[in-house]
């Protein structure tokens, strides 16, 4: 399980809003990431996640503020030296050769052009060096977006769908690097449709809806407030159902086959199944997802509106 | 203002300094070389560089094979603007500032950019400097080597050496308007966001459609002096800076083509005044833009 964070946010934003001829497509966002810590952003296409990040890394002009290490970006002399952001591949030219590209950005850093060599290396495209960047594959920009988001140490990444395009392996490598940042006490802000990703990598998530935020939550407390679940399969459910409600417990059909039984653990289930004779094909108890987390939470916003 | 300091620990565990608000040079040089790198990893400016020096070396040819006067000269070294209504090299050069900004927007590298460097103005500045002194050092460059080669011509040939005392003041024109063009496209290209339009326009500007705007112009009472003033026509006059031999067979047709009679001076400054009032707008659109 990943570490708790610390309290103290590296990356904050209140008050972002953005209109886009008179419709308001980010309205009011405020969010903070910690210090050594995860967080995703989801929400539904449109849902204002990309303008969000985009509002909090200068690109876009709009309302709010957002503070990275407790200043503005703007003044920061060296941005890419505190906050790095990978937004859908590289951008840059091109005709630009991988290597040539990154000297550059390493030249607007002031870091030694030698950090090119490792970085490309860091991420395993040692050999795309003398591509240029309209020859890279979707998840080759991905991974050359990230050595060049790294090129200047952040303590800070912001990544729009960053595993789009990223093969198994990749997707591995990526979780790896980002769990590993956290750790070392950066803050990771990720946007992604992935919700199995964020369910492994983040330690908060917020959800977006129709350009505000519905709900931001840590991973523990998702835990806690929806509480474990056990799911079990029987042939007799009428009778499990009647037993376990005797007990306290709740069993809801899932899919015609199994059942969720909430209010009990796996233990309670077994032992009860076992002392009335009704026999189990399934038993298995299970922690809530970031997936159902923000399913629930969509479910609301859409029956709300 | 003196920078403060502070040192954070970066992701990959390296320590890394980063000064707070201020003026800080090391923003502008970074910004410089981050445009440097830039412009050299493209191939299309070194052919257009070559470009240029070829022709310069082919004008050296051409001075050394014939006996010029000294406008003539001067209007050769400077890539004929007089027949091409502006200098050659600058059709070919200008390109270098329209690619700098028009490839920020075509493939998102603004956010790059911006990303990067400490503002975008910096980065903008850096840009317009950049391109503009690339393009004029090539042209100058390719200038001075075509007067180099027709002077040892000249030697070869035992004729009367080159009039270099004759050359600073047209070359000196012809570096300022060179230093103008590439901003006057990264503005541009600036304010339009592609540089399509940009090329068209520059491309015809000058040659036919500032023409046609300073006859209409002058048609109208109390602005007949209006279309010597045009930017355009005011850069061919600084470029023209050797003037008194005006009794020469061909003075009229050359003074057709000049289109102008402002003095050198005004007409190098009013195309200045014009450049950076481009480059301040094409500024203000490119610091203002979403990307």
């Amino acid at each position: 399980m990943p570490k708790p964070a610390s309290a103290a946010p590296l990356l904050s934003a209140s008050g972002l809003a953005k209109s886009y001829r008179g419709k308001r497509v980010v309205d009011g966002v405020s969010l903070a990431v910690p210090a050594g810590s995860v967080t995703g952003l989801l929400g539904a296409n449109g849902a204002g996640k990309t303008t969000t990040l985009r509002l909090m890394l200068g690109l876009a002009h709009g309302e709010g503020e957002t503070a990275v290490l407790g200043r503005p970006l703007r003044e920061w002399h060296s941005p890419g030296r505190v906050v790095g952001a990978v937004l859908g591949g590289v951008g840059g030219h091109p005709r630009h050769r991988v290597r040539d590209h990154l000297a550059m950005v390493a030249h607007g850093l002031g870091v030694p052009v030698g950090d090119v060599g490792p970085a490309l290396a860091a991420i395993g495209l040692e050999q795309a060096t003398g591509l240029r960047l309209g020859q890279l594959s979707l998840g080759m920009a991905q991974r050359v977006g990230l050595a060049q988001a790294l090129l200047g140490s952040p303590r800070v990444l912001i990544l729009d769908e960053p595993f789009n395009g990223l093969d198994p392996h990749s997707i591995a490598w990526l979780r790896g690097t980002l769990r590993r940042i956290a750790d070392e006490g950066g803050a990771v802000l990720l946007s992604s449709h992935l919700l199995a990703e964020i369910d492994q990598l983040a330690d908060h998530v917020v959800v977006m809806a129709r350009g505000r935020v519905t709900a931001q939550s840590s991973v523990d407390q998702i835990t806690e407030r929806a509480g474990l679940h056990v799911v079990v399969e029987s042939p007799e459910p009428e009778r499990l159902a009647a037993a376990i409600a005797e007990n306290g417990g709740c069993l809801e059909p899932l899919d015609g086959v199994r059942a969720r039984v909430t209010g009990l653990d796996r233990h309670q289930v077994g032992h009860l199944a076992a002392e009335r004779g009704i026999p189990l094909y399934w038993l298995e108890e299970k922690t809530p997802s970031v997936e159902e987390f923000y399913l629930s939470v969509a479910e609301e916003e859409f029956s709300t509106s | 203002m003196t920078p403060v300091v502070t040192t954070t620990t970066g992701a990959g565990g390296k320590t890394a300094e980063h000064d707070r608000p201020g003026m800080h040079l090391s923003c502008a040089r970074r910004a410089l070389r981050y445009e440097g790198k830039r412009l050299s990893s493209l191939r299309s400016p070194w052919i257009l560089a070559g470009i240029v020096v070829l022709i310069g070396i082919g004008n050296g040819i051409d001075i050394g094979l014939h006996d010029y006067s000294p406008a003539a000269t001067a209007d050769v070294l400077q890539f004929a603007p007089l027949a091409s209504q502006a200098p050659m090299s600058a059709f070919l050069l200008f390109a270098f500032g329209a690619t700098a900004i028009s490839a920020e927007y075509a493939h998102q590298a603004a956010r790059s950019t911006f990303l990067t460097l400490s503002s975008r103005r910096t980065a903008y500045a850096a840009k317009v400097a950049v391109t503009s002194v690339t393009a004029a050092a090539v042209a100058l460059g390719s200038s001075l080597l075509g007067a180099l080669i027709a002077s040892g011509m000249r030697a070869v040939r035992g004729e009367p050496s080159l009039g270099w005392l004759g050359l600073p003041a047209p070359m000196a024109s012809f570096t300022v308007v060179m230093l103008c063009w590439p901003a006057l496209a990264a503005g541009l290209t600036a304010l339009v966001r592609n540089r399509l339009p940009v090329i068209m326009f520059l491309l015809l500007w000058p040659l036919v459609l500032e023409r046609l705007v300073g006859l209409l112009l002058g048609r109208i009472p109390g602005f007949s002096a209006v279309p010597g003033h045009l930017p355009f026509a005011a850069s061919r006059a600084a470029l023209y800076c050797l003037r008194g031999d005006d009794d020469f067979e061909d003075a009229g047709f050359t003074r057709a083509l000049l289109g102008s009679d402002v003095h050198p001076a005004l007409g190098l400054l009013i195309f200045c005044a014009f450049t950076v009032g481009v480059v301040v707008a094409g500024g203000a659109a490119y610091t203002r833009r979403d990307v």
